[in-house]
């Protein structure tokens, strides 16, 4: 019994999927390349083939890429996940080659559609988060990644390659690349009410207003129960908010 | 030009290794497999012998996989595994015993498939995997261990510590 054992084992499990590497299947694509070139009188054959693939393979690597500017934003992927973008976010990917693999920058609310043999993967600039099916929040730009999870179970990997699971509830950031627990919080700094109000609508899910746009809130709030945050911010700001 | 039969025999025993070799540096198995084929397509239009044709393989691979990591902005292009950065003799050591391990894998009944990965890999528990399969915990479990051991008979060498870590 070795430590490297256990290493090529996780690493085997981490990415295996059914179907791949197929030595045969592979072997096949590989030969009929061949034998397709060597069909000198039928030359036009191949050629069309190779276009036909070329367009199929374009088609299929195609990128598609969702930006919200100014306000909030939601996008239905194409395996049905909903994702919610906080104005400022990019988030790209593959649909047609790989449509549970995202990459993302900025804060994004993701409502996964359940599927336990594709896991739904969020690849940020410094982190990756793999996930079954469930809600969560990640929020990556150059000084690091948060991940908030409000349903289901994500797990959470960090550049140097260790991992936390995070169940509802959970969150975590990365410190020098590491993923470590954390309380989970929103954080405002002299925010305007408004931007507040969104960033609580994304997160719960809910449409909030207040006519008090302008003013300005600095405090940190644990996720727990939206109506006391709500509670807290009336009393601290003295303003309405009104929730739909 | 290599003769076709030549081109395969090589194909069938290298193909998996490499592709968890190059798995090693870009961490995505359709992208991993893509870096094999055209290995393989380079090897068969070589005009020029080559010495050792494994350790030519590895370096086409390895090639490949660097510039595809070069052209996505990663300055260090290492190969890593679940737990971090590992050097690429590393890489290309572990490959052999790791495409075992995948076709042992491949090989498993579906049910102790997905028990196993729900398992080991994504953190389950054995009542959440019975939940989310409508399974008893029982069955869950003797899948597990009915897995596991065909894994220890498919590749001997890895698995004796599997079970003194379940």
């Amino acid at each position: 019994m070795n430590q490297v054992d256990e290493k090529i084992f996780s690493f085997v499990l981490d990415h295996y999927r059914p179907g791949t590497f197929d030595t045969q299947a592979a072997w096949e694509k590989l030969s009929g390349r061949r034998r397709g070139r060597s069909l000198r009188p039928l030359w036009a054959l191949p050629v069309a083939a190779a276009l036909v693939l070329g367009l199929f393979l374009s088609w299929r690597n195609r990128w598609t890429e969702y930006r919200s500017y100014d306000a909030v934003q939601a996008f239905v992927l194409a395996d049905g996940t909903r994702a919610t973008l906080n104005p400022g976010s990019v988030l790209r990917y593959q649909p047609h080659k790989a449509p549970r693999q995202v990459s993302m920058r900025g804060k994004v609310l993701y409502e996964v559609v359940h599927d336990p043999a594709h896991p739904f993967t969020v690849s940020a600039p410094s982190a990756t988060v793999t996930v079954l099916g469930t809600v969560f929040q990640v929020e990556a730009d150059d000084n690091g990644t948060r991940v908030d999870v409000s349903e289901g179970r994500v797990r959470f990997s960090g550049t140097a390659g260790e991992s936390l699971i995070l169940t509802a509830g959970q969150g975590a950031s990365l410190r020098e690349g590491v993923p470590v627990r954390e309380k989970s919080v929103f954080r405002f700094d002299a925010t305007p009410l408004e931007e507040v109000l969104k960033e609580l609508s994304v997160y719960y899910g809910v449409s909030l207003s207040s006519d008090a746009r302008e003013k300005r809130l600095t405090g940190t709030f644990s996720t727990g129960s939206l109506d006391e945050i709500l509670y807290l911010i009336q009393s601290a700001l003295d303003v309405e908010i009104e929730k739909r | 030009m290599r003769q076709a039969k030549e081109i395969e025999e090589l194909f069938r025993m290298y193909y998996r290794p490499l592709c968890l070799y190059a798995l090693h540096y870009l961490g995505e198995v359709d992208a991993a497999e893509d870096a094999v084929q055209e290995s393989f397509t380079a090897l068969w239009q070589q005009e020029t012998a080559v010495k050792s044709v494994k350790a030519w393989l590895y370096a086409a691979v390895r090639n490949r996989c660097i510039d595809t990591l070069r052209r996505s902005g990663r300055t260090e292009p290492l190969p890593s595994d679940s737990d971090g950065p590992i050097s690429d003799d590393e890489a290309a050591e572990r490959s052999a015993l790791e495409a075992r391990l995948w076709t042992a894998v491949d090989a498993l009944p579906e049910m102790r498939r997905r028990c196993l990965l729900m398992a080991k890999r994504d953190g389950l528990s054995y009542k959440e995997i019975a939940d989310e399969l409508g399974l008893s915990e029982h069955t869950v479990r003797n899948h597990i261990s009915r897995a596991l051991e065909s894994l220890r008979e498919g590749s001997p060498q890895i698995l004796s510590f599997i079970f003194l870590f379940f």
